[in-house]
């Protein structure tokens, strides 16, 4: 992996405004970086042509084409067809955790609209789907270019707020999509509802690719504090007044096997899962992401 | 079971400290910082898995912080573990309580004198016996003294003699005064019997086995009332002036004991108003002596010695960190010349010499007033010295009379024979002063053809133990028989005084210096002239010194009292002037002593030496006991022991085989001889703690 440019650092990107901006170093620190890695296990089968659009890999220009009738086109494989795309974004009061500029809804929102930026740009549909929050949303698909904004808008419009239901959330989606697509999932997983997987284990079943990322807070994972304190939830009306350091251990130990478990279980369902700092740099998971799904998908 | 007593129960006060982790903790979670946290849910889960072991924990640490506190309180508080007061089956206990008030016990640790702290301890020794205990009291000063006898059960009765308790300045010898507390105990096997000693448990203290009276002796506990660290001492033991030339000469002696060096303790020695300071560094056991060069005293007329004082930086025993010294200055006196021979011509007159080798120019100190017979009154004698009688034909009856009082005062009178003496009528007016009549005026030494004595006569013996004539006699006497006399008066046979001693003889035997005395006034006789009329002396070397040494003896300066210094409980042998029927003593606390004795007895025992300092003396009259006109003060120093200024322990080899098998030794400073758990092991349990402490908060 290539050191993240200074712009794509959590603290610098939070300074930009506007969500679409962030959206647009990601993106850019993204295929910056596909470009510099080998492209490796790419499907050869010829399948439609598409339009040029800036980060479409110029190895695959059709060079006839732009011989014969001047115009800029790229061949596209198997692997490469259109599909329906959904990101989801939990955005349930745990999010709203922040120690650092980022909160993990507003690095959750970021990851997300980015990828659904890079979606929009090799042509697939793709919709939105806000689970708890201020605003709850769901944008149905669709692969304009300018779908983006609408996206993005609904993300900055919604605040992290109340309980997850991620769960019946998986479950209704599943019930409903009627091709196969993909469902990138942004979420803490903090829902102690075991429906969540069991959702996202249907639609795996169904033949529908699931990507999880699960955001935390470097706080979460590493409990830095020292003076006692009252921990108090961030959904509902639970408090514990303790010692952090007297439990530290115990609780490192306790959400490690958590992370353990999540990740095993995903993995059992050829879920694709990728843990997500809030103090790393947006871009890297995606790039992570996509790199394994390349080697996942040849 | 033992009996938990303390050194500094006072400390305990602090005992409440040991809630402060309590409340420490109590305000964390009082203050405990309030944090949204989003996976609330795994700290509940981790809590409910951990609540009891983390309480448990909590408890833990509290219970090792508070022990932690109570631990250094109690150390600091020096506890100590004591057989009970009585025991059951075993009987009452009969302690016998042996206060050290030597001179070392004035050592102080912070502000509190060791002294003081072995009262404290008597004190809770007391307060801590039991309804049928007993006690009695014995302070060991320069003798033991029982203070409380027979043993009593009132701890009013003990209470209120402790009170009454001051330390001493002298030594004290512990061997005695714990024999002799020993004989207060009820003889065994009569129950328990215990002698507590309170000490600073210097090795000096036990000069040697103690006499047990009886066959059994008492259990013996000796407790050292000093700091473990405590045992560094430095002090002056020695102060020596030596008068010389124009610069007066100080030998400070400078001692040091202890484990640890002392370096660069500031030295100052005033003396006169002017002071000279200078540092001093002392490894442990070192004695080093500083010289110092002083501006001797400026010369006065009140009699006596300067005194002067060498301060060493105080240490814990400041007491013997300075010393005081006496330093002999160069004190002039008045003298009255008489002139019976006045003649217009200088050199003929007959003060010629006698002013000029007298003259004040001339380093003797010595005011003079020269008068002729007839203008000598009473008066004139007011605050003079010496008389000068130069070849004196006569005097009025009043001026003999007052001279007569004069002189029994303790003036001092010098007659000088000449052409103007007669000795018919000398013999009327001078009877009641001269020690011994003149009878006739002769020529000495053969004479020539033609009769005429040109040869004269050297003297031919003298006294050369006699300060006048002592420095003269130090060329083997060959400028005193160098002298040519040529007339001389001749002494009466058969009437000479009582005390009449001749001086100076000429080589013929005849007497050329007599010297009488009259109560407590001094004569000298001297049987030529003070000019050149019938001698050549006034024009020889010796002439000089003679005069000089002549006026200072018979103003009462030439009186080499030897320096008397004892330490504190010593008696003194003070010097008596021959003259003398007593002297008196003035204490360094004002008190006033007269001490009789008979004339010639040349010394006197003095006692009462129990007060460290100056002890002026002044030399009485015979009879009424005025004080000697004109005569020197001396001045008896008094200085503590300079044995107490080592404060080094007592090794407990010593004490066992001073005192007995049995001894138990429980040193200052927390520690205790015998294993018994006191200070130190508080000490080590509280290291423990800390230790378990961190590995607990580790976990």
């Amino acid at each position: 992996m290539q050191p993240a440019p200074a712009s794509l650092d959590p603290d610098v990107l939070a300074r930009l405004q506007g969500l679409q901006v962030q959206v647009q170093r990601v993106v850019d620190g993204v295929l910056g970086g596909l470009h510099r890695s080998a492209r490796r296990g790419a499907s050869t089968e010829f399948a439609d042509h598409k339009e040029y659009a800036p980060g479409d890999d110029l190895r695959h220009l059709d060079w006839r084409v732009l011989g014969r009738l001047d115009r800029l086109v790229v061949k596209r494989y198997e692997d490469e067809t259109e599909l329906e795309a959904l990101v989801a974004v939990d955005l349930s009061g745990s999010m709203g955790y922040a120690s650092g500029r980022f909160s993990k809804a507003a690095y959750a929102s970021l990851l997300a609209a980015s990828l659904a930026s890079l979606l929009l740009r090799q042509g697939d549909g793709v919709g939105l789907l806000v689970l708890g929050g201020s605003q709850p949303a769901e944008i149905a698909p669709a692969a304009r270019p300018e779908h983006l904004g609408e996206l993005v808008a609904a993300l900055e419009a919604a605040r992290p707020h109340g309980p997850t239901r991620l769960g019946a959330a998986a479950a209704r989606y599943a019930e409903r999509a009627r091709r196969r697509g993909m469902l990138a999932l942004f979420s803490d997983l903090f829902d102690p509802d075991p429906e969540v997987l069991t959702g996202l284990q249907l639609l795996a079943a169904r033949g529908h690719e699931v990507l999880v990322f699960q955001v935390l807070d470097p706080d979460e994972l590493e409990l830095p504090f020292d003076e006692p304190s009252l921990f108090e939830s961030m959904e509902d009306e639970r408090r514990l007044l303790v010692s952090p350091r007297e439990i530290r251990a115990a609780y490192l130990e306790e959400l490690g096997r958590f992370l353990e478990g999540t990740r095993r279980a995903l993995a059992e369902h050829g879920l694709s899962y990728e843990l997500c700092r809030t103090d790393e740099p947006p871009h890297q998971p995606l790039l992570r992401r996509l790199a394994a799904r390349r080697v996942e998908r040849p | 079971m033992s009996a938990l007593t303390f050194l500094r129960p006072e400390l305990l006060w602090a005992l409440p400290l040991a809630a402060l982790p309590v409340i420490i903790h109590l305000i964390h979670r009082h203050r405990a910082r309030r944090r949204p946290f989003a996976a609330i849910d795994f700290l509940l889960r981790v809590q409910r898995r951990t609540a009891r072991r983390i309480l448990l924990r909590q408890l833990l640490l509290l219970l090792i912080r508070t022990a932690l506190v109570v631990c250094l309180v109690l150390a600091a508080a020096g506890p100590r573990l004591q057989p009970p007061a009585a025991q059951a089956g075993l009987g009452p206990l009969t302690s016998a309580l042996v206060l050290d008030a030597s001179f070392s016990m004035r050592a102080r640790d912070g502000e509190r004198t060791r002294f003081a702290a072995a009262l404290d301890q008597a004190r809770e020794h007391v307060r801590g016996l039991g309804p049928q205990d007993r006690a009695c009291l014995v302070l060991a000063g320069r003798t033991p003294r029982v203070l409380i006898e027979p043993c009593t059960d009132s701890r009013a009765a003990l209470l209120d003699a402790l009170d009454a308790l001051q330390p001493e300045h002298g030594r004290s010898d512990l061997s005695a005064a714990m024999a002799l507390a020993a004989g207060l105990l009820p003889p065994a096997p009569a129950g328990r019997r215990r002698l507590v000693v309170l000490t600073d448990a210097a090795a000096h203290a036990f000069p040697g086995p103690v006499a047990w009276p009886g066959e059994a002796p008492p259990e013996v506990e000796i407790r050292d009332v000093a700091p473990g660290e405590g045992r560094d001492n430095h002090a002056v033991v020695g102060v020596e002036a030596e008068p010389g030339g124009e610069q007066l000469s100080l030998l400070v002696r400078l001692q040091h004991t202890g484990a640890r060096p002392s370096a660069d303790q500031a030295l100052e020695v005033r003396l006169a108003g002017a002071s000279t300071r200078g540092f001093a560094s002392l490894e442990p056991g070192q004695t080093l002596v500083k010289r110092f060069s002083l501006q001797p005293p400026a010369a006065g007329e009140a009699p006596g010695p300067s005194q002067g004082e060498v301060a060493l930086q105080p240490d814990r025993l400041a007491e013997d960190d300075t010393r005081p010294f006496l330093a002999v200055g160069r004190r002039g006196f008045r003298a009255l010349l008489v002139n019976g021979d006045m003649r217009a011509v200088l050199h003929q007159d007959e003060l010629f010499y006698l002013e000029r080798a007298l003259a004040p120019d001339s380093g003797a100190g010595i005011q003079l007033r020269s008068l002729t017979p007839d203008r000598l009154r009473p008066e004139t004698l007011d605050g003079v010295q010496v008389v000068f009688l130069a070849n004196v034909r006569d005097l009025a009856p009043e001026a003999r009379q007052a001279l007569a009082s004069f002189v029994e005062a303790g003036g001092g009178l010098f007659l000088a024979c000449g052409d103007q003496l007669d000795p018919q009528r000398a013999d009327e007016w001078l009877s009641e002063l001269v020690p011994w009549p003149v009878r006739d005026v002769v020529a000495l030494g053969p004479a020539d053809a033609d009769g005429v004595h040109r040869q004269g006569l050297g003297f031919g013996e003298w006294d050369a133990s006699h300060p006048v004539l002592r420095p003269l006699g130090l060329d083997g006497g060959r400028a005193l028989e160098a002298v040519r006399t040529f007339r001389a008066a001749i002494l009466e046979p058969g009437r000479a005084g009582p005390e009449v001693r001749v001086l100076m003889r000429y080589a013929d035997g005849t007497p050329a210096l007599v010297e009488g005395r009259r109560r407590a006034g001094r004569v000298l006789l001297l049987t030529t002239t003070l000019d050149r009329d019938w001698t050549h002396w006034p024009a020889r070397a010796s002439f000089l010194p003679f005069l000089q040494r002549a006026a200072a003896h018979l103003a009462g300066r030439l009186e080499e009292l030897p320096e008397i210094e004892v330490e504190v409980g010593e008696t003194a042998s003070l010097p008596l002037l021959p003259e003398a029927g007593g002297l008196r003593v003035r204490r360094p606390d004002g008190g006033l002593r007269v001490l009789r004795a008979a004339p010639g007895a040349g010394q006197v025992a003095f006692g009462e030496t129990d007060l460290p300092g100056v002890y002026a003396l002044e030399q009485l009259a015979p009879g009424d006991g005025a004080p000697l006109r004109a005569r020197a003060a001396a001045a008896l120093l008094v200085h503590p022991p300079r044995a107490e200024t080592d404060l080094t322990l007592a090794s407990l080899d010593q004490l066992r085989t001073g005192v007995g098998e049995t001894t138990r030794l429980e040193l200052g400073g927390g520690a205790q001889e015998g294993g018994r758990a006191q200070a130190w092991l508080l000490l080590l349990l509280a290291l423990a703690l800390v230790a378990l402490e961190a590995v607990l908060i580790r976990r």
